[in-house]
């Protein structure tokens, strides 16, 4: 079978992982496939860059706010010099570029499967309250607030506690006025305008990771519950669940959408109630969870996009434990001095 | 009482309890176990009462009470409606 090179973002499996790791783990194990994976970096100590019984070959990318032309020529160079048929981009910063150049990628042969900019914009906090109603479950009730009167004012009618949101990153909670405002501010002057104040609902915190197929169907979804997360609020362990109204909700995101591509929905469920926190428009770092429990997400995603078969059912059990857990690799410099000096290895 | 939720649940031999839906476990003693096999089976709290007291040292009126504050405890953990 032809090989197929697969380049994969987001391989910086730190404290704060992202999902690349998880991806090409996924690709590997996939039946069917000949897969190589390209790692596609930012940083040369990000450590899917050493992992070279999964990783192939990696490459350090210029940032996004580079500007288009050098990000792309990069693609181009790496595609040209060892070959580059596909990208599984998985970071929030690097999508809307994907996203805009992924006809100019195709034509010069390198293949994605993505959301729409419009679809990728539906993670705005100020419109998810749209998207719950489209999917027929409850949001918490939420203030949008571009000055300290409108937060006095929405904490007023909040009540106490409340989250203090960014529109797209960054949440916490408060419990006081005082509260409220240093982290309004503390989220200002990092990501500016404007900021989301959201009455606290209680419940089980409840995870979807999906793909949806672009056409209105899903190529799998799991539902998980996180058991313990770190300091950082990332997912150490997890279950995986079978809540109905959850994954029928997460069902409706994808035929309304017509939602192309990964994607994790976080919910919180009490009862029969489910509440949309968030929209991540790309496949979450614990995403092997699902390849795990017999649903590849990430090869799927690749079946669609390449006009290949697709497996049948997309069934999973719940009750399945994801246990995270720390581990070292013991490399040589070589790797190390190559990724300084060549920006590749 | 509905038990189609107690139906749902995995139960291992000893006593594990694992709700599928919101992925929250729970453990029961022997006794607790035989109810919720018991409330399964669709047995009321009156003859649940009745099987279980023999040998106890209480009277049948006392087990049943308890047996309703034990199904009191599962419907707060949304384990029966």
């Amino acid at each position: 079978m032809k090989e197929m090179k697969i380049g994969v973002t987001g391989i910086n499996a730190v404290d704060n992982p992202g999902p690349g790791v998880g991806v090409a783990r996924s690709l590997k194990e996939a039946d069917g496939l000949n897969v190589n994976i390209v790692g596609l970096a930012y940083d040369i100590m990000e450590p899917g860059i050493y992992m070279d019984a999964l990783i192939d070959r990696a490459f350090i990318m210029p940032f996004p706010s580079a500007g288009h032309r050098a990000f792309l020529q990069r693609l181009y160079h790496i595609k040209y010099t060892y070959g580059l048929d596909f990208v599984i981009p998985n970071l929030d910063s690097e999508l809307p570029l994907y996203i805009k150049y992924k006809s100019e990628l195709a034509q010069n042969g390198i293949h994605t499967f993505l959301p729409t900019l419009e679809q990728y914009r539906l993670r705005g906090k100020d419109r998810l309250q749209d998207v719950a109603e489209k999917m027929e479950i409850k949001f918490p009730e939420t203030e949008v607030v571009t000055s300290i009167d409108d937060l006095h004012q929405a904490v007023e009618k909040l009540g106490f506690p409340v989250m203090v949101k960014g529109i797209l990153y960054k949440a916490y909670k408060a419990h006081t006025l005082h509260e409220a405002i240093a982290h309004y501010h503390s989220i200002v002057s990092e990501w500016g305008y404007p900021i989301i104040v959201q009455k606290v609902v209680t419940g089980e915190e409840m995870n979807v990771v999906g793909v949806g197929d672009g056409e209105g169907g899903s190529l799998g979804l799991v539902g998980i519950k996180k058991l313990w997360i770190t300091s950082l609020g990332k997912i150490w362990n997890g279950v995986t669940v079978k809540n109905e109204s959850m994954l029928q909700a997460t069902e409706r995101f994808i035929h309304q959408y017509k939602w192309k591509g990964g994607f994790e929905l976080e919910c919180i469920v009490s009862g029969e109630d489910v509440y949309l926190i968030e929209i991540n428009p790309r496949l979450p770092a614990w995403s092997y969870f699902a390849t795990g429990v017999g649903i590849n997400l990430p090869v799927n995603l690749v079946r669609k996009a390449m006009n290949m078969p697709l497996p049948k059912a997309h069934e999973y059990e719940a009750g399945k434990l994801f246990i995270r857990y720390t581990y070292e690799l013991i490399t040589d410099m070589a790797p190390y001095q190559s990724m300084t000096m060549r920006g590749e290895r | 009482m509905t038990v189609t939720q107690l139906n749902q649940l995995s139960i291992t031999d000893d006593g594990f309890i694992f709700d599928p839906s919101s992925g929250t476990s729970f453990k029961v003693n022997g006794t607790g176990l035989s109810i919720i096999h018991a409330l399964i089976d669709n047995k009321s709290t009156a003859v649940i009462a009745e099987e279980l007291y023999d040998g106890l040292n209480l009277t049948s009126n006392e087990v049943e009470k308890d047996i309703i504050d034990f199904v009191t405890a599962l419907r707060a953990y949304g384990l029966v409606a």
